[in-house]
């Protein structure tokens, strides 16, 4: 059984790439789905697609753009998980390298299931426990204005006199 | 004789580390953005080894720096 499940895994690859920066943000989902179009040719299933986020980049990553070399600090992140014949992978590889809008990717293996797992805790700290702490109202009598009014005024005369 | 788990990832569940996820990456890396040893953080050799795969994905993918500070 779990032979057959590896097996079923070991078909599933997932391409996690950048987009170059400078192209325009209404035609990213057109450079996605290119990629998507690439997978799909050779015989790929598209299992989940993130769509291209920008996002700033660790360090800056160089690539040759119209024969002049470019350094980038942002780019668009996405990622398409797939199923396909390991055979193909290859082919699908070489075609996104040619791609010039693609900055860097990456062909991993990968499982169907969802794979981000935020944090929930802090680790490696030792768990503060937070006191709630309770505020205590104090309930003040109410005063209307006239009242107010009137001890000013008897204020004032003491004063006066 | 009992063993307390303390691998992270067994403890939740988690079966892959995948590279895209940065923030849960970050949590295994030290100031200078070297991965924590085992030791330090009690994740099992298994886990580690496929911990220090994600980290060095995300690397080559910029979503974490090879250096800092």
């Amino acid at each position: 059984m779990n032979e057959i499940n590896e097996k079923d895994d070991s078909l599933i690859y997932e391409v996690g790439f950048h987009l170059l920066p400078t192209v325009d943000e209404a035609d990213v989902p057109l450079q996605s789905s290119n990629i998507r179009s690439i997978i799909e040719e050779n015989g790929g299933g598209v299992i989940a697609e993130d769509m291209p986020k920008m996002l700033s980049l660790s360090y800056d990553i160089s690539k040759s753009v119209d024969s002049k070399k470019q350094k980038f600090n942002k780019a668009y992140f996405g990622s398409i998980k797939f199923e396909v014949e390991p055979e193909k992978v290859l082919l699908i590889k070489n075609k996104i390298e040619n791609l010039q809008n693609v900055l860097r990717f990456l062909i991993v293996k990968t499982v169907k299931e969802n794979t981000m797992h935020t944090p929930k805790n802090p680790m490696f700290k030792k768990e503060s426990i937070k006191e709630e702490k309770t505020v205590e109202h104090i309930e003040k009598p109410k005063v209307s204005e006239a009242e107010i009014d009137k001890s000013i005024d008897n204020l004032v005369i003491d004063q006066t006199l | 004789m009992t063993t307390k788990q303390n691998c992270y990832f067994k403890q939740n569940g988690i079966k892959y580390v995948d590279y895209k996820d940065v923030e849960l990456l970050k949590k295994f890396l030290n100031p200078h953005a070297r991965i924590l040893s085992k030791k330090k953080t009690g994740v099992s050799t298994e886990y580690q080894k496929k911990l220090s795969m994600a980290v060095k994905r995300a690397r080559f993918m910029a979503l974490l720096p090879y250096l800092s500070r």
